[in-house]
């Protein structure tokens, strides 16, 4: 959102001249009042106080006219919570009718398009969705041995019986949406995964008569072009929302941690449409971006709800706020220095708050520089303190996570995914060169994968060769070991699991290079 | 005239009876009657006791004195023991060049932890949080001059035995007639009674394992900032690394005393032996059955129970604490600090609520000799105190202070049957009893290598001292007892003058890797071959 310089000194140009015409004949009429009327004796100094006065009033009306349009104080931005257009899935007064009824053969269930209807896009979706999609397994894994171990150690199962009904729910909510088993009546308990109305929104509204439409938007579906709408969808489950709390309790019973990424998971996705956006080079940069904008308001709103404590397992504090590696670092002789400032964190022994689903925000927020961007990094950072300081008030937190959600709103919400369409893979190239600024980067397995994923959305890895070397070392350094869920980078001890700090180091200074490079292209 | 000498004779009355009135109070303080004493003892410093416990004068030997005291156990002390060092190791007032040599690696780590912690000199935060410990510091002592100069010995003397100012100088130790003092009169006058294996513990773990009170607690900052974990404690394995300065009773002399020869010395032996043991008889008899017995063993096992204690104390003053609550050294390290494995699950007890953190495991051993079986309880955590602790993360903190208190008078009343154990020697067949029961009680616990390495250590005193006996044979429990060592390093002796940051690393590196399952088959096979007779 850069400003229009030229436009606007355009118009201070313009208004100008009209005050000079004005000065000039402001400066006749002094002359005329004096040859007429009883003047001053000292005609300079009454010249000069008159025309200092005409420009410190045009000169104000030119200021406040800038102010009202260009930089407006927070209270008048539109700071009330937009809506989506997305609702959960999960709580749906309409019965959910499963994705086996979206699989007619001659609707979505067939063996390519346009068998029996010209018009259809695709035709084959759900035979895809059930074969490769994951989202499709998502119920089977809920009914894995593994998952009944969770549910076991959590104690939501016991005897073969669901003991905690709400929290059962908690699992349901992402790997079964179709139903709220405690409260829902309408819709039998449908064994499939996330299926087709998870993301295009509950049928009911639309079945009998959305075949009619060819392809324009169908009210009541869920719209999920826009791709920063389609994050939301997604991080509703893979970060999490009010009704969907994968916390540190999970975590700990044996659930993976939550690393979403929207251009990485979109790549892999085994899509079901054809978008015809997907060959454009610019698309995972735009994905990047939207992603990031959805992680970051879904992060915050789940802390909102975990600090409200409002559902079944909300435990504050919650631990799955703070960095996994911090703590979960085996013990060692050599010392292991925490990133950022080590003395600060040392001295209170905490861990630092977890910023993978915040942290594009705030880099956004620097590269954009406007004021409620800026507004945006000083309550992020409010919030990390919050975080940090044991004795935090939830209620704080409460308050700084709503400001964040709205001046995230204010930012990238007004017309939709804009933003996402003005932006492109070389902007993403140059905010990661900023991200290479910081020392802080690369510190630890976060910000190191972070900075790493947002350098693969712009296409680094395919830039040039040295780029690519770069990325493979990098990519390298950051897979977990096998058998771990925790990474091994960074490793200041020399170690012969590939590659240590220095060659990470080394790689870092490479991709500087080879991003510097790719800008002057 | 007349008023002139009345007056005078006045004065001098006055004078005389000041002058009473001052004999008076310094003979009685002299002779240490007035109760209370003036002041609370005070620390002399260990040059005062050299004097005497360095090398034994030939007075001494002819009375055989040397026959239950060795007298030389401040030469000992300062050559060998590491407690000597303990300050030497950490001060921070080295030159430069001094601190980079290889042997100054601590010197240099305390540096660094003052400096990340942000302590400058004369903020008193070394002084009060680092020599409360490595100097044995009581911390309200104001460092002046004097006591200065005290610091250069580490842990003296005193930090154990008691302050000894009236057991030196007003009440002396010296006398004949101390040795029949009972040790609880010797505790009165300042000498601690480290002879029984729970008070030894009691003062061993109030720097080895902490007590908040005294401000001996090494904080998680500070291990942060590079202070090394604390290894679990076992009361003889930790006599034995020191080495003992003083004589193992079996090493005495069945009948020794001052005065060999006089009978009323004699009786007053007995009355020793009486409050000591609760030996009724002053039969040779009597004395060898205390000798024989498994005097070893029994210092392992009370001194795990002291464990106990001390642990639960720990967690109650730090729950009290608003200031203090919340800090992460009262919690199991291993609870977080573990690296999270796909195919090998976080070891947890199974009852418990995942993602909470707990406190140490590895102390919580109880001897509850209630039941007539008198076997220890696992997991001696009280219900309240568990679930305090799982109702929110890091435990609900006034909830934790009345159930740990609560818990802790019920672990006293229990406890006081202890006493038993302290006034009995034990026999072969409760240590053996106790190794089976050690076991059962904690096989859940073993994934935990703090509790494997403390269950191995008892194993070790137990198993060693039946074989001593003749109980067992050496061979395979020995070299059971070897693998044992091995898989859970268990190695304990470094070099006098050497820091514990030399081969930390490797230590470490067994809490990482060590074989749970293996560790378990030579602990059920350990247990097997001791529970055959």
């Amino acid at each position: 959102m850069g400003w229009n310089w030229h436009g606007i000194g355009q118009r201070i140009y313009k208004s100008s001249y009209d005050v000079r015409k004005a000065i000039g004949k402001e400066a006749i009429i002094v002359r005329k009042l004096e040859s007429c009327c009883i003047v001053h004796r000292n005609q300079w100094l009454h010249r000069l106080w008159s025309v200092i006065g005409v420009y410190l009033v045009l000169a104000s009306s030119v200021i406040s006219y800038a102010q009202e349009t260009i930089i407006s104080p927070a209270t008048e931005l539109n700071l009330s919570q937009p809506d989506w257009g997305i609702g959960a899935i999960f709580k749906t007064a309409t019965v959910v009718r499963g994705a086996a009824s979206c699989a007619a053969s001659s609707c979505h269930g067939g063996p390519r398009p346009a068998v029996s209807t010209p018009s259809a896009l695709r035709g084959s979706e759900y035979p895809i969705w059930l074969e490769s999609d994951p989202h499709a397994a998502s119920w089977r894994t809920l009914a894995s041995e593994q998952s009944q171990q969770i549910l076991t150690k959590l104690g939501i199962i016991r005897n073969g019986a669901i003991a905690k009904p709400r929290e059962y729910d908690n699992c349901l909510a992402c790997h079964n949406t179709n139903r709220e088993l405690s409260t829902d009546k309408l819709t039998p308990l449908i064994a499939e995964g996330v299926g087709c109305e998870s993301c295009h929104g509950p049928s009911q509204p639309w079945y009998a008569w959305h075949y009619q439409l060819n392809g324009s938007l169908i009210e009541g579906m869920t719209e999920i072009k826009p791709l920063v709408q389609r994050a939301k969808l997604c991080v509703a489950c893979h970060v999490g929302s009010a009704d969907r709390d994968m916390n540190h309790d999970i975590i700990a019973a044996g659930h993976p941690a939550l690393y979403f990424d929207m251009s990485v998971y979109h790549d892999r996705y085994p899509k079901h449409w054809r978008d015809p956006m997907m060959s454009t080079p610019d698309y995972r940069a735009r994905l990047w971006l939207a992603g990031q904008v959805a992680m970051a308001d879904a992060e915050l709103e789940l802390t909102s709800a975990r600090a409200s404590k409002t559902h079944a397992v909300s435990v504050w504090p919650e631990l799955s706020l703070y960095r996994c590696t911090d703590c979960h670092v085996a013990l060692n002789g050599a010392l292991h220095l925490p990133s950022g400032d080590s003395r600060e964190i040392i001295v209170s022994g905490r861990a630092n708050p977890r910023t993978w689903n915040l942290r594009g925000i705030e880099s956004l927020a620097f590269h954009l520089e406007s004021r409620a961007a800026l507004l945006l990094i000083e309550e992020s950072k409010n919030l990390q303190e919050l975080l940090r300081d044991k004795a935090s008030d939830a209620t704080k937190i409460i308050e700084v996570t709503a400001l964040l959600r709205q001046l995230l709103a204010a930012q990238f919400y007004p017309g939709g995914d804009r933003d996402v369409v003005g932006w492109n893979r070389q902007k993403l190239r140059s905010l990661s060169r900023t991200q290479l600024a910081k020392p802080e980067v690369g510190q630890d397995w976060e910000s190191a994968a972070q900075f790493y994923v947002g350098a693969w959305a712009s296409g680094a890895q395919s830039e040039s060769k040295q780029l690519s070397e770069a990325m493979h070392t990098m990519r390298r350094a950051l897979v977990f070991p096998n058998d771990k869920q925790s990474p091994s980078f960074p490793r200041a001890a020399k170690t012969n699991h590939p590659p240590n700090l220095e060659e990470w180091r080394s790689a870092l200074k490479q991709a500087a290079v080879g991003l510097l490079e790719s800008d002057s292209q | 005239m007349k008023i002139l000498s009345i007056l005078n004779l006045a004065r001098s009355f006055v004078g005389l009876a000041f002058c009473g009135l001052a004999i008076f109070v310094v003979a009685s303080t002299a002779r240490g009657d007035t109760p209370g004493l003036s002041a609370s003892p005070t620390v002399i410093g260990v040059k005062e006791c050299a004097a005497c416990h360095s090398a034994p004068s030939p007075i001494y030997e002819q009375l055989e004195v040397t026959s239950f005291i060795r007298l030389t156990e401040a030469s000992e002390w300062l050559q060998n023991d590491k407690h000597a060092q303990a300050y030497e190791l950490i001060r921070l007032d080295l030159t430069e060049e001094e601190l980079n040599s290889v042997d100054r690696i601590s010197n240099q780590r305390s540096r660094d932890i003052c400096q990340k912690l942000g302590w400058s000199k004369g903020d008193g935060n070394f002084e009060k949080q680092c020599l409360t410990c490595h100097a044995g510091l009581d911390h309200r002592t104001t460092l002046d001059a004097n006591t200065s100069s005290l610091l250069r010995f580490g842990v003296q003397c005193e930090a154990c035995h008691g302050p000894g100012s009236i057991y030196t100088r007003i009440e002396n130790h010296q006398q004949t007639t101390w040795r029949e003092k009972t040790p609880l009169e010797k505790s009165e006058l300042g000498m601690l009674d480290l002879a029984s294996p729970s008070v030894a513990a009691k003062v061993c773990w109030s720097c080895h394992l902490g007590n908040i009170e005294q401000h001996r607690f090494v904080t998680h900052p500070m291990y942060a900032a590079g202070h090394p974990p604390l290894p679990p404690v076992d009361l003889q394995v930790f006599q034995d690394a020191m080495p003992p300065h003083w004589k193992e009773l079996k090493d005495k002399p069945l009948s020794s005393h001052v005065h060999a020869k006089s009978p009323t010395t004699f009786a007053k032996q007995q009355e020793y032996y009486q409050a000591r043991f609760g030996i009724v008889s002053a039969t040779d008899a009597d004395y060898q059955s205390w000798r024989d017995s498994y005097d070893r063993t029994r210092r392992s096992m009370l001194g795990s129970i002291a464990a106990n204690d001390v642990g639960i104390q720990l967690i109650h003053d730090a729950a009290e604490r608003p200031e203090l609550w919340g800090d992460f050294a009262i919690y199991d390290c291993t609870g977080c600090h573990h690296e999270l494995s796909k195919s090998k699950p976080r070891w947890r007890p199974l009852d418990r609520t995942p993602g909470r953190a707990y406190p140490a495991m590895w102390w919580s051993l109880e001897y509850d000799s209630k039941s007539s079986e008198q076997k220890p309880t696992s997991s001696t955590l009280s219900q309240e105190v568990l679930s305090a602790f799982d109702r929110v993360p890091f435990g609900d903190r006034r909830e934790l202070v009345a159930s740990s208190s609560a818990h802790a008078d019920a672990l006293r009343v229990r406890h006081q049957a202890r006493q038993s154990m302290e006034q009995k020697p034990m026999t072969e067949s409760e240590v053996r009893d106790w190794l089976v029961h050690l076991l059962e009680s904690r096989r859940e616990m073993l994934g935990d290598y703090w509790t494997a390495k403390q269950t191995a250590w008892m194993f070790q005193v137990a198993v060693r001292e039946l074989v001593d006996h003749q109980a067992i044979s050496d061979n395979p429990s020995l070299n059971k007892l070897d693998e044992l060592s091995k898989e859970l390093n268990l190695s304990f002796r470094i070099e006098p003058r050497t820091s514990v940051l030399v081969n930390l690393e490797e230590r470490l590196e067994k809490s990482r890797t060590f074989d749970e399952r293996s560790c378990l088959l030579l602990f059920e096979e350990l247990a097997k071959i001791v529970a055959t007779k």
